[in-house]
């Protein structure tokens, strides 16, 4: 840019110099009349309609004093009303020098007090001053008919941290992007370093006006929940890079995945997607959707090892007998095996007790006559519980058997051929 | 009035006898009636108003006689009397009676306050008039039947007039770690008149300022700044000079849209109201310091006034600036008053800067950067409606402005607002306004209206009532809202109790808390205090949704 400008090719320049010129000249070219450009004589103040007698109002000796007890209804005498402070204004404070007040009151608060906005607010103070004192109040109202109503902090904020200068006058339009106003703000901003990531606009897109950290901040991309939430941005975001951020929870912590050994992640097969067992809370404490397994009972509680041998969780097989056979072939109460008892456990036992196993006896043994048998007072080969005697109890004895079976084909007196025909000890079947 | 009274009877007998030659207060006393002064207030050619009524012992039937200057005396009689004031017929029409013209009515003793012999008990406490006024020089051009001649301000004695005052206001923010800002005022603004004998005005007018913010994170600030905001010297432009030249730091008086100034103005102004001005010096920084030296202006102005009765004023201005001597701004302004009589008025002020191709942002042309207008008409004595519209661009300036703006912001930015407000009363007591808006920047655009409600009260303590409901688009969100308020007399002042409660919502931001409930209840007395004393107190009290702040402030001023 140049240092200087040549005076004579700008056009404006000139004009300017010339009225500048005569304006200076032109007091003395066109001299006025003795009483100037305010023609009329007399006071200052408009005496047409005052009473004759001056001692009324004045004090004797000269025309500037006025008696202590003087006293003028400016809204009867003159129609004007006379407001606020202006009701207790010394009357040389608008009826002076100037000229007539009538001329000065038409141009409104301008006319008689220095407009110190440099008339960048208009006319109408009364928007935002009222008659009494200069002082303003009531902003939050008047900032509400703006492009900029004050919300938030904005609305506890002292009016100079965004109007600098106000107190002396200055009130200039202000842009309202945040970053007119913020710019130290961004400067301080090192966690995440915003300049450094380009964000250097459109803050509301990310805080809202109550405050820059918690939850003024908006993260929902990536809602910060638990330990995210108290975590520095750069452990996500290395190097102070924030776009291209994965999602996925192994992108970052991929490391943890790797090095777990309770259980061994990798070893175990486990997915990527942590999510499926862990929350934001912590790692410890997960919990694994075992919906292909339900874990109830004792398995709810039970060591994962205790089922996944060797920290292998792929392959675990589901049947029971297969974590249990050690279980299955020891037990003598009654002996599993010998009775032939089936390896599907889930028959009888569920997964709280192996006590409180509940076989499905199809011959009932809770009622009747059978009711509170021992169960060798029928199964007398302990270790085969198939065997059942049927014909060694005196109810059961073959001369009485045989009377009563008299008349069915093939009646044998033997208690297989007791259990085949009365499988559930009813007579009549 | 009795002052009035006392002071006339004894001179005023005299010529209700008729007789030139002065009694004593004993012969007045002899006499049935006084005779007692009673000018004219208001005039007309039949009918004339008197200062003297019922109390001063008029009756309606007294003969009253105007005695106008250098005319024959004009009787009339007494036709309707008030307690200070009746109202004369004048038998004879004449259009001598103007207000101030002396009249004389003799009136019974009997009516006389006091009874048969009133004394002139009620001169009171103040001495015997002594007139001490000097010969008035006639010189060419002044009438010769010129009223009282005024003391030119060089004759009067010097007298100092202004204020001294202390505001501060402490804001105790709760939310997040908590801020405390307190910000006081300690300042004067006084004018002085004819000082130095020549007449001329001084003005002084600075503050102190105190700021003190605390935060929670220690980033708090502590200063202290004295500035002076007026310091100037201003010879004419009154009655009798309408030149007029003013230096120092002032706020050029025709032009403020020029801006404060530490320099020199001249101006001269006709007798049909027209006037032009020139000015040369510097532009303090446009912050809170105004420090001086960086911007260098010349600048020159005229007004015209179109209409005989000086209420249609058209005005223009340039303004030239250097900053650190490098050519910086070439403003043009234009401005329109108007202001007649009638229900209309109009005002209007436009910016419009000139860019050279040294200019960085903007060269090679010539923008509106700013515009301000109104156009207000009342209806009736209680009734009115205004529109007012606004707009303004960033220049591309040396010189600093009050923000740091991006080059974007002072190439592509703006803001326009056109709003349009009415009001009207329904009642002695009712009275309704209304107003609707709307405005759009560089980046989007909204609008917002307002419907208020006022009613007075003849209570002692609550004599107003309003309520108004508010809906805004802002830049950032909306807000629709409340505000009520009560008030009225205490203790010599008036209190008043303010809610205002809205709930914003912010446009962008899609999380959970982008709805926000705030409200503000705030509380202020204002009064005088003796004679020249006046004190503001204010509270308020801010809550909702992340919003807990309370606030105190106080004005203390005295005037002078």
């Amino acid at each position: 840019m140049a240092p200087t400008e040549r005076l004579p090719r700008n056009p404006l320049l000139l004009a300017l110099a010339s009225l500048m010129l005569f304006a200076c000249v032109g007091g003395q070219l066109f001299q006025s009349e003795p009483q100037g450009w305010w023609a009329e004589r007399g006071p200052v103040v408009p005496h047409e309609t005052f009473p004759a007698s001056c001692d009324l109002c004045h004090e004797p000796g000269d025309w500037v004093t006025l008696k202590p007890d003087f006293e003028f209804d400016h809204e009867k005498e003159t129609g004007v009303a006379l407001e606020g402070a202006h009701e207790g204004a010394q009357c040389l404070r608008c009826h002076n020098d100037r000229g007539p007040v009538a001329d000065f009151a038409a141009l409104g608060c301008a006319g008689c007090h220095e407009d110190v906005h440099e008339g960048l607010q208009g006319k109408r103070c009364d928007t935002c001053h009222d008659q009494q004192k200069w002082r303003v109040t009531g902003m939050i109202a008047e900032h509400a008919r703006t492009r900029f109503p004050l919300v938030g902090a904005h609305a506890a904020t002292a009016c100079r941290r965004c109007h600098e200068g106000i107190e002396a006058g200055i009130l200039a339009p202000l842009d309202v992007e945040c970053i007119s106003c913020h710019q130290a703000d961004l400067a301080r901003a090192a966690s995440p370093n915003h300049v450094a990531n380009g964000w250097t606009e459109s803050c509301d897109r990310c805080h809202i006006p109550t405050g820059w950290n918690g939850a003024a901040f908006n993260h929902n991309t990536f809602p910060l929940t638990g330990q995210h939430r108290v975590t520095n941005c750069a452990e996500c975001h290395v190097n102070n890079v924030y776009a291209g951020t994965p999602r996925d929870c192994v992108e970052c912590h991929r490391q943890e995945y790797l090095g777990t050994t309770d259980p061994n992640h990798i070893a175990s097969g486990f997915p990527e997607d942590c999510a499926q067992c862990h929350t934001t809370s912590g790692w410890d404490g997960a919990f694994f959707n075992h919906s292909t397994y339900p874990l109830t009972g004792r398995h709810a509680t039970a060591d994962c090892a205790q089922c996944h041998a060797n920290n292998v969780y792929s392959g675990t097989p589901r049947d029971c007998v297969e974590c249990h056979r050690q279980e299955y072939l020891s037990t003598n109460d009654p002996p599993h095996v010998s009775s032939g008892f089936p390896e599907t456990c889930q028959q009888c036992h569920n997964t709280s007790s192996w006590g409180d196993a509940n076989f499905d006896h199809t011959f009932p043994i809770n009622s009747g006559d059978h009711r509170n048998f021992d169960c060798m007072e029928c199964h007398q080969t302990p270790s085969n519980y198939l065997n059942v005697s049927c014909i060694h109890c005196h109810d059961h004895r073959q001369s009485r058997m045989d009377d009563k079976h008299s008349d069915v084909n093939n009646y044998t007196w033997s208690s297989p051929a007791c259990i085949s025909c009365h499988p559930d000890g009813r007579a009549d079947d | 009035m009795a002052l009035g009274l006392a002071s006339t009877t004894g001179w005023a007998a005299s010529a209700a006898a008729g007789v030139d030659a002065e009694l004593d207060a004993s012969a007045s006393v002899q006499v049935d009636f006084r005779v007692i002064s009673a000018p004219v207030v208001s005039g007309g050619s039949t009918l004339v108003r008197i200062d003297r009524g019922a109390s001063a012992g008029l009756a309606p039937g007294d003969r009253v006689t105007f005695r106008p200057l250098g005319g024959s005396p004009v009787q009339g009689v007494v036709q309707t009397v008030e307690e200070r004031e009746s109202v004369v017929d004048v038998a004879q029409a004449t259009d001598q009676l103007m207000p101030g013209v002396p009249g004389e009515v003799a009136v019974p003793a009997s009516r006389l306050p006091g009874g048969e012999d009133p004394q002139p008990t009620d001169q009171g406490d103040y001495p015997p008039i002594e007139w001490t006024s000097d010969e008035v020089e006639w010189t060419e051009g002044t009438p010769l039947l010129a009223e009282a001649r005024v003391l030119e301000r060089e004759e009067r004695p010097p007298v100092w007039r202004g204020r001294v005052y202390m505001t501060s206001d402490l804001i105790h923010d709760g939310v997040g770690a908590g801020r405390d800002d307190l910000f006081s005022r300690l300042g004067m603004d006084a004018r002085g008149t004819n000082l130095f004998g020549f007449g001329g005005e001084f003005r002084i007018d600075g503050e102190v300022n105190m700021r003190d913010t605390q935060v929670a994170d220690g980033q708090g600030e502590q200063d202290t700044l004295a500035r002076l905001d007026r310091f100037s010297y201003a010879l004419g432009g009154v009655r009798g000079e309408p030149r007029r030249i003013e230096v120092g730091r002032f706020l050029p008086r025709e032009f403020p849209e020029l801006g404060l100034l530490d320099g020199a103005e001249v101006s001269w102004r006709t007798g049909a109201g027209h006037s032009v001005g020139a000015s040369i010096g510097y532009l303090p920084s446009n912050d809170r310091e105004r420090s001086t030296g960086d911007t260098l202006q010349i600048s020159s102005w005229g007004t015209l006034m179109v209409d005989e009765d000086q209420r249609f004023q058209l005005g223009a201005a340039l303004q030239k600036t250097w900053h650190m001597g490098e050519a910086d701004r070439q403003l043009f302004l234009a401005r329109l008053r108007w202001s007649p009589n009638g229900p209309w008025s109009a005002f209007a002020t436009a910016w419009v800067d000139f860019y050279d191709s040294n200019d960085p942002l903007k060269q090679d042309s010539v923008e509106l950067t700013q515009a301000i207008a109104s156009l207000s008409r009342r209806i009736g004595k209680y009734s009115g409606v205004s529109l007012s519209s606004s707009m303004n661009r960033y220049p591309s300036l040396l010189r600093n402005g009050i923000q740091d703006l991006g080059s974007s912001i002072i190439t592509d930015g703006s803001n326009r607002r056109v709003s349009l407000s009415g009001w009207t009363r329904l009642s002695d007591v009712d009275r309704i306004n209304v107003r609707a808006d709307q405005w759009a920047d560089q980046s989007s655009s909204g609008a917002g209206g307002e419907f208020g409600w006022g009613h007075q009260l003849d209570g002692p303590r609550i004599q107003r009532i309003n309520t108004s409901v508010f809906y805004r688009e802002g830049r950032f969100g909306a807000v629709k809202g409340l505000r009520t308020g009560i008030g009225g007399p205490l203790s010599g002042g008036s209190w008043r109790a303010d809610l205002d409660a809205g709930l914003f919502g912010q446009a962008r931001f899609d999380g959970s808390q982008a709805d926000l409930f705030q409200g503000a209840l705030s509380l202020g007395w204002d009064g005088i205090i003796g004679a020249d004393w006046l004190l503001s107190l204010t509270t308020a009290y801010r809550f909702g949704d992340e919003q807990d702040a309370v606030s105190l402030g106080f004005l203390l001023q005295r005037s002078f």
